[in-house]
C-alpha cells in the first residue's frame, strides 16, 4: 500500500494533502453477546490523521482514526458485593476503537462535480471492556476487509465539498465469542503475552462477506482553502456494523472533527 | 437513514421493560447461555413456569428481585450472581449467601502462627515460614499466583499452599506458576463452552494440562489447603495441584464453581454473572456443584481458632512429616 502510495506520489501531476483532525464521537452498540440493552456513549476523545494524493485521473487516501468512549446501558447505580463491603458504582464500560483505511480509485466523472470510484481496504480493531464495578469482562471486535469505494466532490470557490462511501465486501472478522470467556479465549491469554493474545484473538475469527456482515461507512467533508497550502475542514463519518451470528450485534459510530490540512 | 434513525432512537430512549419482560430476559439469558444445567441437575423449564406464574406487572423492584432470586437459588452456583441498584448482590450459592463456615478460616490467626510473614499493599498473598515449611496463602488467582515460583526459589522447605478463601481470577496464571512442579504433562480438566442458544449447543471438549517448565523440576512435598470458599480459578488451581504425586490436598471440598464466568446485562439493567461452560476432571468426575474434594478431610473450629489453633494447618504439617507446635513458632 505504502509502496503504491509512494509510487503515485512521484507523479508530477499530483498533489498530496496531510490532515490532522480532532473532534468527538457518539456511539451506540446493541450486542446480544453482552447485554439485552444497548450501550451508548459520547466522547470528546476522537482524532484522525489523513494522507491523500490526488492525480488527474486517480486518487489515493490513507486515514487512521481512533476514539475512546465510556459506554453505558443506562444510569450507573451502586451495588454491594460483600455484606460488610463498600458500595461500588457499576460505572461505565470503556470502548477503544482504532480504524485504518486505504482507498484508491480512478476518475469516473470529470467536471464541476467529480466522481472517483475504486476500492477500499479497511481495518478496525476495538477493545470493549465491559465494566460493572463489582465485576467485568473483556470484549473485542476486529474487521479487516475490502470492498467498493466512491467519492463525489465539488469545488465551489475556496470550498471543497465531498462525500465518500465504502463498504466491506469480503474480509476477516473477529469478535468476542458467544460464551465470551470460552476455551479459545483462555488459550489466547494463557501465555500472558499481549501480542500473542492479540494475534490469537484475530486468528479466532472467520471469513466474512457482505451477506454475513454489513460494514459500511459514509463520510461528509467540507474544506475551506486558506491560501495555497493550507485548509481547514469539518468532516463527519457515520459507520454501521451489523452481524447476526453467533449473536446479533449492531454498532453505530458517528464521529465529527475539525481538521487542519496542508498541501505539498 | 431509515435504518439508522430507529437504531439511534432505540439506543437513546428504550422503554423500561415490565417485570414480566425482565423475568423473561433472565430466563432467556440463562436458557441460551448458562453452561452447567445438566451438571447441576436443575429443570430450568420448571423454574421458568414457576417464575412466570409468580410475576405480575404491578410489582415493584423488591418483589421482582424476589422472583428472580427464587429462579437462581436452586442452582446454588458460586458464579451465578444478580446485581440490582442499591442492593447487596444476590448470590445463588448458599455458602456465599449465608456465609456458611466463613469464620473457619482466619488469616490473622495464620499470620500469628508464622515465623515472620510478608504481603503486598493489596493483601494478595501471605508468605512466611512455619515449623520448617514454606507457607503461601493466595487471596486470588491472578498474577499473584506467580508468588509460587518466587516462594519455591526462597528455600528448599516443603510448601504449604493455602487456597482457603481464595477467590477466582484467571487459572492460566496458576498453570504457569505451577509449571516447575511437574516433569511430565499432566492433564487436569476438560471444558466445553456454550456456542449457541440451543441448550445442548456446546463446543468440543478442550483438555487443559499442566505443562513442565522444561529446565526446572521441583518435586518437593506440597500440602494444599482448600475450603468451601476456594472458588473458580482457585478450584482449577487446586485440581492442577491435585494431579501432582508430591501433593496432598487437605481441608473440605471447594465451592464447586469451576466454569469460566461471563456477564450479561438484563433488559431492566440488572447485571447477571453466569458460568458458560461445563467442566469436568480428566477422570470424568464432575466437581461443578459438589466441589473438588481433599485427600484428607479436615476442618477446624472457631473455638480452636480463638485459641490460636488452626487444625487444618496442623494436619498439613503432619502430612508433610513436620512436627512442631505452630503456636510455639510465632
Amino acid at each position: 500500500m505504502w509502496l503504491l502510495f509512494l509510487f503515485t506520489a512521484m507523479a508530477n501531476d499530483a498533489a498530496s494533502e496531510l490532515e490532522l483532525g480532532f473532534g468527538a464521537a457518539v456511539r451506540a452498540t446493541a450486542d446480544d453477546t453482552f447485554s439485552d440493552r444497548a450501550y451508548t456513549g459520547a466522547t470528546p476523545v476522537h482524532g484522525a490523521v489523513g494522507l491523500r494524493r490526488q492525480g488527474a485521473r486517480w486518487r489515493h487516501e490513507i486515514e487512521v482514526d481512533l476514539d475512546h468512549t465510556a459506554m453505558r446501558t443506562g444510569p450507573s447505580y451502586d451495588v454491594r458485593w460483600d455484606p460488610d463491603g463498600q458500595w461500588i458504582a457499576t460505572g461505565s464500560s470503556p470502548f477503544f476503537r482504532v480504524q485504518a483505511g486505504w482507498a484508491a480509485g480512478v476518475r469516473a466523472v470529470e467536471g464541476p462535480v467529480t466522481l472517483d470510484v475504486g476500492g477500499a481496504w479497511r481495518n478496525r480493531i476495538e477493545t470493549r471492556n465491559h465494566d460493572y464495578g463489582f465485576t467485568g469482562v473483556f470484549g473485542y471486535l476486529g474487521v479487516f476487509g475490502i470492498g467498493p469505494w466512491a467519492r463525489v466532490a465539488a469545488r465551489p470557490g475556496p470550498w471543497t465539498l465531498s462525500a465518500e462511501v465504502d463498504l466491506i465486501g469480503v474480509g476477516w472478522g473477529t469478535r468476542s465469542p458467544y460464551a465470551i470467556n470460552d476455551d479459545p479465549y483462555m488459550r489466547a491469554i494463557e501465555d500472558h503475552n499481549g501480542l500473542k493474545t492479540f494475534a490469537m484473538h484475530i486468528g479466532h475469527g472467520r471469513p466474512i462477506t457482505a451477506l454475513s456482515t454489513q460494514d459500511a461507512r459514509v463520510q461528509l467533508r467540507a474544506a475551506h482553502a486558506l491560501g495555497e497550502r493550507w485548509a481547514v475542514s469539518l468532516s463527519t463519518d457515520l459507520a454501521l456494523f451489523h452481524e447476526r451470528s453467533p449473536a446479533p450485534v449492531t454498532d453505530l459510530t458517528w464521529t465529527s472533527r475539525l481538521g487542519l490540512a496542508t498541501t505539498f | 437513514m431509515r435504518l439508522l434513525a430507529p437504531l439511534l432512537l432505540l439506543a437513546a430512549c428504550a422503554d423500561e421493560p415490565t417485570p414480566t419482560e425482565s423475568v423473561d430476559s433472565l430466563w432467556t439469558t440463562m436458557d441460551e447461555r448458562y453452561g452447567p444445567f445438566a451438571q447441576r441437575g436443575v429443570d430450568w423449564d420448571a423454574i421458568g413456569d414457576q417464575a412466570f406464574a409468580a410475576v405480575d406487572d404491578e410489582m415493584g423492584d423488591d418483589a421482582l428481585a424476589a422472583v428472580m432470586e427464587a429462579m437462581l437459588a436452586p442452582l446454588d452456583d458460586g458464579h451465578l450472581n444478580l446485581a440490582r441498584p442499591d442492593a447487596l448482590v444476590y448470590r445463588s450459592n448458599r455458602t456465599y449467601r449465608e456465609r456458611i463456615d466463613d469464620e473457619l478460616f482466619d488469616l490473622d490467626v495464620v499470620r500469628s502462627l508464622l515465623e515472620g510473614w510478608s504481603t503486598n499493599d493489596a493483601g494478595d498473598y501471605t508468605h512466611g515460614t512455619l515449623c520448617g515449611a514454606r507457607y503461601l496463602h493466595l487471596a486470588g488467582t491472578r498474577d499473584q499466583a506467580m508468588m509460587v515460583p518466587h516462594v519455591l526459589d526462597a528455600g528448599d522447605e516443603p510448601l504449604i499452599l493455602d487456597l482457603r478463601h481464595a477467590r477466582g481470577g484467571d487459572f492460566t496464571w496458576a498453570f504457569e506458576a505451577l509449571a516447575r512442579t511437574t516433569d511430565v504433562e499432566r492433564p487436569v480438566f476438560r471444558s466445553r463452552s456454550r456456542i449457541g442458544p440451543e441448550r445442548d449447543a456446546f463446543s468440543e471438549w478442550d483438555t487443559f494440562a499442566l505443562e513442565p517448565d522444561g529446565d526446572v523440576h521441583d518435586d518437593r512435598p506440597i500440602a494444599l489447603l482448600i475450603d468451601r470458599y476456594t472458588i473458580s480459578a482457585a478450584e482449577r488451581m487446586a485440581m492442577a495441584v491435585g494431579t501432582l504425586p508430591q501433593a496432598t490436598v487437605l481441608g473440605v471440598p471447594t465451592n464447586g464453581a469451576q466454569a469460566t464466568m461471563a456477564t450479561h446485562v438484563l433488559a431492566n439493567g440488572w447485571v447477571l454473572t453466569l458460568p458458560v461452560q461445563e467442566v469436568e476432571g480428566v477422570d470424568g468426575e464432575v466437581y461443578e456443584g459438589p466441589g473438588y474434594p481433599p485427600d484428607i478431610e479436615v476442618q477446624t473450629t472457631r473455638e480452636a481458632l480463638d485459641q490460636g489453633v488452626d487444625a487444618v494447618l496442623d494436619a498439613a504439617l503432619d502430612a508433610l512429616g513436620l512436627s512442631c507446635d505452630p503456636s510455639d513458632g510465632a
